[in-house]
């Protein structure tokens, strides 16, 4: 399972952050960035809901 | 006839959403998704915004193959629902009587009109890809655009048209602009954004009628001033799309009315997206939002909620919106009343606000100019319920100061 930012379509509304705050952090460029190191099973309501409702369509869950 | 299954009516994001819910919470019966318009379910906040200003690509939220082929989804554009019977458990599309096992009420909302004001031709609302295209053909560098009420998507669409070289004048009946979404006191503080964008603001400025035989000419207010326009906006807010329900014995009182998991008060029945009127029972009341992200996020409750997979879910939410005015972005989260609007840091004026709403000790609002990294943070500590004087230190910590 791996998650890509769309760091163009990206324009840091933070939903991504604030929906899985252990997983993506809005950084000081206003762009998403992954915190977690690895992405585990247990992620993928969160990484769903948060590919879901980021604005932007900047975020896509590989695997 | 084919076994009844999931019908969605309304293919725009909350309709959208409903069908990817209820794929992902397992079902797999027949999915229909009905919309009115014959694009493919696409995003409408670019419309008052890119769209205009850099003559974006209208951005489509799932393409039509991606629909079928992905989901498995029966797509019928260009198809109107004109009624619903919950005692058959049908709707009525033309001459066909659709059968519904679960069923997602996504009509959304269209844009009010002021009575006896649209007659000539260049006098515009703001809602659909149409419209969107109409507009920015008709707006040209010098054109004399009046755009009538100040809420978000005048204010927006006449930062674009300024952006794009035309002369705006924005008039708008109510003392403050912006009240009814982010409160007076924020609104007045906002209004000075409208002055950072160089745009005219009018204030208690009451319409009386716009003017012109063919084509518009000009625009009269109540005090008798004349305003020489090419292009008029009426921008006076969105009613939610709920005729098509009359009779079906559903209760409608400014939008369909829904229990905490979307449930319309009849069996297998939800609504989601502007149209609908839920108990949040983050808030512990009644609401009914115009917002991006909760109508994808009811969305994907009520799906999931109608196939009836597991037991019903709530649906649980802190409003959220942003607004663009070309190169600023306001975002509010929360509710706009309270007991007190604490500014933090910053002014509209100078593109750095960020202030918060109180209720008891609670924080249960915010709105920031600029100020990305803390409203979104603060959404989460809302939910949480978090204690004020927490909240205010950390937006303090947090916030982005112009020099
Ligand atoms: C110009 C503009 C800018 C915006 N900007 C922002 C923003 O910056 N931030 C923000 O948070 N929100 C913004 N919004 C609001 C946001 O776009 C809406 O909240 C969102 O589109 C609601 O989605 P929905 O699916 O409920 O309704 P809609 O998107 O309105 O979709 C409903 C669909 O149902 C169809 N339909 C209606 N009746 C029937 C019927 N009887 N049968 C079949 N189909 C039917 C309609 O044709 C429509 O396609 C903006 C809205 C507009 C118009
Ligand atoms: S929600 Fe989307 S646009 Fe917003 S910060 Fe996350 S990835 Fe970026």
């Amino acid at each position: 399972m791996e998650v890509r930012i769309d760091t163009v379509a990206c324009v840091g509304h933070g939903v991504c952050e604030a929906l899985a705050p252990h997983i993506f952090e809005v950084d000081d460029q206003d762009k998403a960035r992954l915190v977690a190191e690895t992405l585990e099973e247990e992620d993928r309501g969160d990484l769903e809901n948060a590919v879901n409702q980021c604005p932007e369509q900047a975020l896509r869950l590989l695997g | 006839m084919s076994t009844a299954g999931l019908v969605v009516v309304g293919a725009g994001l909350a309709g959208v959403r409903a069908v990817e819910g209820a794929r992902r919470s397992g079902f797999t019966g027949p999915v229909t998704l009905l919309g009115a318009e014959t694009d493919a379910p696409y995003d409408r906040p670019p419309l008052s915004k890119a769209f205009l200003t850099e003559s974006a690509a209208l951005k489509v939220l799932r393409t039509a193959e991606s629909l079928r082929d992905e989901l498995d989804v029966d797509l019928r554009l260009g198809e109107t629902v004109s009624a619903l019977d919950p005692t058959t458990r049908t709707v009525t599309v033309g001459a066909q009587e659709l059968p519904y096992a679960g069923l997602v009420i996504a009509t959304g909302s269209t844009a009010r009109q002021l009575p006896g004001m649209h007659g000539p031709a260049g006098v515009h609302t703001l809602r659909s890809h149409a419209d969107a295209v109409a507009l920015r053909s008709a707006v040209r560098p010098g054109s004399r655009v009046v755009v009538i009420g100040a809420g978000f998507i005048g204010s927006e669409f006449a930062c674009s048209a300024s952006h794009l070289g035309a002369h705006v004048t924005v008039l708008e009946a109510a003392d403050v602009p912006l009240v009814r979404a982010v409160g007076p006191a924020m609104g007045e503080e906002l209004g000075g954004l409208h002055g950072r964008h160089g745009i005219d603001v009018r204030c208690g400025a009451v319409v009386e009628a716009v003017i012109g035989e063919d084509t518009v000419e000009t625009v009269r207010l109540a005090d008798g001033q004349v305003l020489p326009a090419d292009v008029v906006l009426v921008g006076v807010g969105a009613a939610p799309v709920t005729e098509w329900l009359h009779g079906s014995g559903l209760t409608i009182e400014d939008g369909v009315v829904c229990d905490a998991t979307l449930n319309a008060g009849a069996p297998g029945v939800y609504a989601a997206g502007d149209v609908a009127r839920w108990h949040n029972p983050t808030f512990d009341r009644s609401m009914r939002l115009e917002h991006w992200t909760s109508a994808a996020e009811q969305g994907v409750v009520a799906g999931r909620n109608a196939v009836g997979t597991g037991e019903p879910v709530t649906c649980d939410v802190v409003p959220y919106f942003w607004s663009d005015w070309v190169t600023d972005r306001i975002q509010f989260v929360g509710v706009p009343d309270s007991d007190e609007v604490v500014t933090v840091a910053g002014s509209a004026e100078t593109g750095d606000l960020l202030a918060l709403y109180r209720t008891g000790d609670r924080v249960t609002g915010a709105v920031g100019v600029n100020q990305r990294r803390a409203v979104l943070r603060l959404r989460v500590m809302i939910g949480q319920c978090a204690d004020w004087q927490e909240a205010v230190e950390f937006a303090r910590s947090t916030a982005v100061r112009r020099p």
